[in-house]
């Protein structure tokens, strides 16, 4: 145990120095066809591009490197991958490739070594007088495959998948009705972390319906989850609970931490790269002691958002998503330390936000 | 994504069923024609005559609107306003539902806002009910096949279906296309005795004089008479009516019988324009429905018809439907072939002021010592009932819950209207006196109304009882920044004996309907 936190902390330490010198960027799309780049901490847009075809961005995945975002686009029937020095597309794959099907993409990430795209597709064949739903799907896309990409292998996957995440290790993780390991290249599945079929004592099915990549500055996934303390009374409010449910991408262990009963809606989470506080939002903004499990602080927002995001130092919590402001806090008392609006004030409506260094 | 992954909006339907604009409409045979032209393109004939999928299902005319709706905006099928209602009237006849089949679910087609929606359990409800009404269903009839291959349709053009709450928490896809559908085939299948007995039937002829009675919400009565003619393809409806004080509420309609019964107007009412979702009654001698404001669904009337050629003696509105212990009041009844003899039960005292076939207005005493309760009247044949009443013991506001919707942009607001019900004590439980006029507040419904100030920001509820609501958008006077929807407690005073008694309601008020299809 003491050397896994040892082996942490230094790579915490590792991560940190040599993020120092590159500078960070927010990567955010807007609709209907905008994709932002943001130095962040100049408070300042440095690039926009116009994403050819697009509808509403929605995920964003960028490349290892940090030079190709792959966007999600087209009512989730696109992903594609914009250079971010050139703004050339240099990567498409409109997921109806076949005439007689429509296909919707409910999730997509990178391999480590940036050589793949894994995508959940949920393809619908489309016959002359009536629609067949068919089993869901794994694609997965070379991202050298050019502009009219299709899968170089595919397998069969369970419905309602939501969230796909890639760990360092190269395993796929995916989160639906129950959390699944994927092997890409069998196809392979397993149940990792039940969540329809938990059995944590005295607590009902959990909800919670992750979209929003949190990982980027602190290598942990982590996504508010709602259920009830079904040993509680039915009228103790206190029964109603939010935990945070984690997954370190290092180690790929997973986590509930129980915070606090819920008087609110909170779409996203995120934690600090120190992993002591975590913080989330969705017409509040929380931040969350996870030493001793509970809402430290508690401030309104002036509007909604949908995503929680965090600088590589730990200074500074995003909220960002619906429409063009991404507003900043200081991670220490939530006090407002400024905000980006986006050129135009374009509504970000479900677009991610990704953090890069370079 | 998530729960706010929009529904698919199917554009505005406009209410086409009934328009004005339209000449002449196809006969059955150029009904026919025209599905044979346009719809086998896509939907095969089998050898029996049989088109594929068509044949498969049963609508109402709004269903079949919606379908073809769907068919123009999803699938690429081009028809003009003229052939889209020469279709609906042609499918409507071949594959309609029989008027005991439409019954229970009405309220939907008559466009109230406020109706409480009838799933057949719990399960349905959550699968179903939650996006849109349960009588969207209810109003269909399919073979198993049929519904399983709706449901394909369901998951394929929205996928969002399965991860939306009440969809999440249970393994939709696998219920509804292992056992649902199945159920929909016992519940609602596609052959039935009532519908091939319907077919079969001979149409009724609604031509001629009808009685009419009708009820406005917050305003009260009406009644008067109705003459039906003939008009090429269309009937024609002529409205004599006044309202209780006498006032005038005429006009007239131009409308279409889909399916032998389901008649479908647009009219002019007192200038303003409206439209009518009626039922002509399988004996072909009583009209029932609702018509509405063309540009408010929400304000309209109840509405009844009584074919009076031949009809037995009937009472059908009364001015009032109670008396105080003690007082004199006159009371109208209205009705037909009320040119009987006038008597009532002991104790209540009747003196006839005016009589004729259609009304007959009495001078009503309820004697001092009489007891409480329902006295009947009758007019020759017709009965009616009188509550006495001494005492209020509550006040209900009807509704209970309901909702009203923000306006703003093209949208009118959608208002909410309440009546206050007086009851006096029963032997078992409370008996229902009648609608009394009342005062009427707004409050918050708790706290968190009471802190987002919702009183302020909702809307208006004037003294008849109606809310007005208040538009739309997000209002930078409100905490959040959040639009002006709220949470009120309705409150209805009534004063008898200078004691007050009130009685709530929960009014949500929330933000327009992005889609209004003509079955919600
Ligand atoms: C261009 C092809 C095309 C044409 C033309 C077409 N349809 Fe369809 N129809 C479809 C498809 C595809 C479906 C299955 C998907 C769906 O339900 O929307 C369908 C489904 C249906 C269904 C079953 C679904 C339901 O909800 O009841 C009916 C009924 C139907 N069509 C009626 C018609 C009628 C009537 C016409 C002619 C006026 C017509 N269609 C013309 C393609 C077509
Ligand atoms: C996610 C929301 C959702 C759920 C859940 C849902 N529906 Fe629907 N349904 C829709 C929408 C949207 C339409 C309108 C489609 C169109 O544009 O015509 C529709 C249309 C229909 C229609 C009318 C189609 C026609 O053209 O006549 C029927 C019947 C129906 N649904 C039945 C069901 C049944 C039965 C269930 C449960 C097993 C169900 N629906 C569950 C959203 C939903």
């Amino acid at each position: 145990m003491k050397k896994i936190f040892i082996l942490l902390t230094l790579f915490w330490g590792l991560a940190l120095s040599s993020v120092a010198s590159a500078k960070e960027y927010m990567i955010v799309g807007a609709r209907p066809n905008k994709l932002f780049v943001i130095d962040i901490k100049a408070r300042k847009v440095e690039k926009t591009f116009t994403i050819p075809d697009s509808t509403a961005p929605q995920n964003i995945v960028m490349s290892p490197d940090g030079k190709i975002a792959y966007v999600g686009t087209n009512h989730l029937r696109s992903i594609i991958g914009i250079d971010l020095d050139s703004g050339a597309v240099v990567f498409r794959a409109d997921l109806d490739y076949k005439d007689d099907e429509r296909t919707w993409n409910y999730g997509f990430d990178i391999s480590p070594d940036g050589t793949e795209i894994y995508s959940y597709d949920i393809p619908t064949k489309i016959h002359l007088d009536r629609y067949e739903s068919l089993e869901p799907r794994l694609s997965v896309f070379k991202t050298d495959a050019g502009l009219e990409a299709t899968p170089d292998r595919s397998f069969a996957l369970p419905r309602r998948i939501h969230l796909l995440i890639t760990a360092k290790s190269g395993a796929l993780y995916a989160m639906g009705w129950d959390f699944y390991k994927i092997d890409v290249q069998t196809g392979k599945y397993e149940v990792v972390y039940p969540l329809r079929n938990w059995t944590q004592p005295n607590l009902s099915q959990p909800d919670a319906l992750a979209f929003w990549p949190s990982w980027d500055n602190n290598g942990i996934f982590s996504t508010p989850i709602s259920y009830v303390r079904t040993d509680m009374a039915e009228d103790n409010m206190e029964r109603y609970r939010t935990g945070l449910l984690t997954l370190d991408l290092d180690t790929e262990k997973f986590d509930l931490i129980d915070f606090q009963s819920a008087p609110e809606v909170l779409f996203s989470s995120v934690l600090h790269p120190d992993r002591k506080t975590a913080y989330a939002s969705y017409n509040t903004l929380i931040k969350i002691d996870l030493e001793n499990p509970h809402t430290a602080q508690r401030i309104d927002l002036d509007h909604t958002y949908y995503q929680t995001e965090i600088s590589a130092d730990g200074k500074e919590v995003y909220v960002g998503g619906t429409t063009c402001d991404i507003a900043i806090y200081n991670t220490d008392d939530l006090s407002r330390i400024g905000e980006v609006i986006l050129p135009g004030c374009p509504d970000m409506g479900a677009t991610v936000i990704r953090m890069i260094h370079k | 994504m998530s729960g706010k992954m929009r529904l698919f909006i199917s554009g505005i339907m406009l209410l086409a069923l009934s328009t004005l604009s339209t000449p002449a409409l196809a006969d059955s045979a150029k009904g026919k024609a025209l599905v044979n032209d346009y719809c086998t393109a896509c939907h095969a004939q089998g050898e029996n005559g049989k088109l594929a999928r068509i044949s498969d299902v049963r609508k109402t005319p709004e269903g079949w609107e919606m379908t073809i709706f769907r068919m123009q905006h999803l699938h690429g099928l081009e028809v003009d306003g003229d052939e889209r209602l020469a279709l609906i009237k042609y499918l409507s006849a071949e594959y309609g539902l029989a008027p005991s089949e439409a019954a229970p679910f009405r309220y939907v087609l008559e466009q109230r806002s406020y109706f409480v929606d009838h799933a057949p359990n719990d399960d349905l409800d959550a699968l179903c009910g939650r996006c849109h009404t349960n009588a969207r269903y209810g109003l269909q009839r399919r073979t198993e096949q049929d519904w399983l291959k709706h449901m394909h349709f369901h998951v394929g053009q929205f996928p969002s279906l399965e991860y939306q709450a009440r969809s999440r928490d249970r393994f939709w896809w696998k219920e509804v296309t292992t056992k649902t559908y199945k159920e929909l085939g016992q519940l609602y299948p596609l052959q039935t005795p009532e519908w091939d007995k319907w077919k079969a039937s001979e149409a009724n002829d609604p031509t001629g004089q009808w009685r009419v009675v009708g009820h406005r919400p917050g305003l009260g009565g009406y009644e008067g008479t109705m003459t039906i003619s003939r008009d090429g393809d269309y009937f024609k409806a002529t409205y004599n009516l006044q309202d209780l004080n006498g006032s005038p509420l005429s006009g007239d309609s131009k409308a279409v019988i889909y399916t032998g019964y389901e008649w479908r107007g647009s009219g002019l009412l007192n200038d303003t324009e409206t439209r009518e979702v009626y039922a002509i009654s399988e004996d072909g001698r009583r009209i029932t429905g609702r018509w509405y404001e063309s540009a408010h669904y929400d304000i309209g009337g109840e509405f009844q018809a009584v074919l009076i050629e031949g009809a037995e003696a009937q009472v059908l509105l009364k001015s009032s439907d109670y008396i105080r212990i003690g007082n004199s009041k006159e009371i109208t009844f209205h009705g037909v072939g009320l040119t009987g003899k006038v008597s009532t039960n002991k104790g209540l005292d009747i003196n006839v002021i005016a009589q004729n076939d259609t009304s007959v207005t009495v001078k009503i005493t309820a004697a001092k010592n009489m007891s409480p309760g329902a006295y009947k009247v009758t007019v020759g044949q017709a009965v009616a009932e009188i509550i006495v009443y001494d005492h209020i013991n509550s006040v209900q506001v009807s509704p209970a819950w309901t909702i009203a919707r923000l306006g703003g942009g093209h949208t009118p607001p959608v208002t909410a209207q309440f009546e206050a019900v007086a009851y006096m004590k029963g032997k078992d439980g409370d008996v229902k006196i009648g609608i009394m006029p009342a005062q009427w507040q707004a409050l918050a419904f708790n706290e968190e109304a009471e802190h987002m100030k919702d009183v302020d920001f909702a809307g208006q509820l004037n003294q008849q009882g109606q809310f007005m609501p208040a538009s739309a958008g997000p209002n930078p006077k409100r905490k959040y920044a959040t639009n002006n929807a709220g949470n009120l407690k309705i409150v209805a005073l009534i004063k008898e004996d200078g004691k007050e008694i009130t009685g709530k309601a929960q009014l949500i008020v929330t933000v327009q309907r992005w889609n209004k299809p003509p079955i919600r």
